[in-house]
């Protein structure tokens, strides 16, 4: 078997994993008392299924094993398919989740405050570009994936230059989520809705240090000595 | 749109003293790993005291902090405060805690070579009670910042002193050479510098 299966929980990721549940909790719990109130906005009942959603992946994430290559066998054909389709499975499902909640997130500003304040809609686009840009280049990466010949050691040297690229695509999608995702916290603080601040911020708070492992890790892949 | 309930800000303090309080546990797996270790600095007796006084003592300094961000977010919640009086010092802390953090990524640098930033959760924590209360600045109609604080419900705020009270403390008496200056109000004594009292 040239793939190896691992589950290596360590303190740092349980504390990032229970920054997502918390997030989602809280989605949750703010969809629900929108809901209750008597003018409540349209589209809500989707926002509760994208929280619902997310928080059932993220808790599943957990004890999903991490998948990758034996650096001294040889994979066959049936190996090399089952890693890329779970590499394809852990790459898009979440991506896909939050490219639906930027869609709720979307069209719920527009049903409330588009009418009042066009400038309101400025981050929710922003975030579902930045979630537009994270589906297509996971998109041509996986397609590049599966058209590499792992047997063969010339195009093997492209992986290298494929890390780069991808960290460098990561790292400018999620600049734009941030500045996104910032003009949507001013937002929820111009509401005064507690719940929303709450989910806001952590969301922010998410992808600032997802913004920054990835910074790390380029440098730690690029530039240590 | 929706009634006005009171101010509901304390929810950034909140998050940003648990993202700080995730600093100081996120730390622990660089530092623990290296203790263990028998390698040559680590080897010797004396230098894991001077390790954990240099690496635990900031990270344990933002446990703190983050413990008083979620005691003044409460207090903010219970209407004991308002923002006005907790801002200067959730600034403060917020400051602190993005410097420690920055700091120790360095000692880390220094350390293993590479560049290991695993206080990131206290970084995040500081810059989004700073952003928030910046964003708050861009969005609220009152002058939150510099302004007089919003008065809140079941909140009791002494009336402040009127233009005629601060008209009346004239400073014309200097306490140190006895320089008088009777023709208008100035604060400090143009012989010797020193402050003037109302006499």
């Amino acid at each position: 078997m040239a793939l190896v299966f691992s589950w290596e929980p360590n303190l740092f990721s349980i504390l990032y994993s229970t920054l997502w549940i918390f997030r989602d909790v809280v989605l949750v719990i703010w969809a629900i008392t929108t809901m209750k109130k008597e003018n409540k906005p349209k589209f809500t009942s989707l926002l509760l299924v994208a929280g619902i959603f997310l928080l059932s992946w993220n808790i599943i994430s957990i004890f999903l094993p991490s998948v990758g290559i034996d650096y001294f066998l040889f994979p066959d054909e049936a190996e090399l398919d089952m890693f890329t389709t779970i590499y394809f499975l852990y790459s898009f499902i979440p991506v896909v989740l939050h490219f639906f909640l930027a869609v709720v997130l979307v069209v719920y500003i527009y049903n409330v405050s588009y009418h009042y304040d066009k400038k309101s809609l400025i981050g929710p686009a922003l975030f579902l570009l930045g979630n537009i840009i994270y589906i297509c280049f996971n998109a041509i990466l996986y397609f590049i994936l599966l058209s590499i010949d792992f047997t063969d050691y010339a195009t093997l040297n492209l992986l290298d230059f494929l890390i780069g690229v991808e960290l460098m695509t990561y790292i400018v999608a999620d600049l734009i989520l941030v500045i996104g995702f910032s003009f949507i916290f001013i937002y929820s603080i111009y509401r005064n809705d507690a719940l929303l601040i709450m989910f806001c911020s952590l969301y922010f708070a998410i992808l600032m240090l997802s913004l920054f492992r990835i910074i790390n890790n380029t440098i730690i892949e690029f530039y240590s000595w | 749109m929706e009634k006005n309930e009171g101010n509901k800000f304390y929810a950034v303090p909140l998050i940003g003293g648990i993202l700080c309080n995730f600093a100081f546990f996120g730390n622990n797996i660089i530092i623990i790993p290296f203790l263990l270790s028998g390698l040559p600095p680590f080897s010797s007796l004396g230098f894991p005291i001077l390790l954990l006084a240099l690496a635990f003592g900031p990270v344990i300094l933002d446990l703190v902090l983050g413990i008083l961000m979620i005691v003044s977010a409460v207090k903010m919640k219970n209407r004991k405060t308002t923002l006005f009086e907790e801002k200067k010092k959730l600034l403060i802390f917020s400051w602190v805690v993005i410097g420690v953090s920055l700091g120790l990524s360095i000692f880390n640098l220094v350390l293993s070579r590479a560049f290991l930033f695993f206080h990131e959760p206290g970084l995040v924590g500081g810059l989004i009670i700073i952003l928030g209360i910046l964003f708050y600045k861009f969005v609220s109609k009152h002058n939150f910042i510099f302004g007089p604080p919003l008065v809140q419900e079941g909140e009791k705020i002494d009336p402040r002193p009127t233009k005629e009270q601060f008209l009346s403390i004239v400073h014309i008496f200097c306490t140190n050479c006895g320089f008088k200056y009777e023709k208008e109000s100035i604060r400090f004594c143009p012989e010797c510098g020193n402050r003037l009292v109302s006499k």
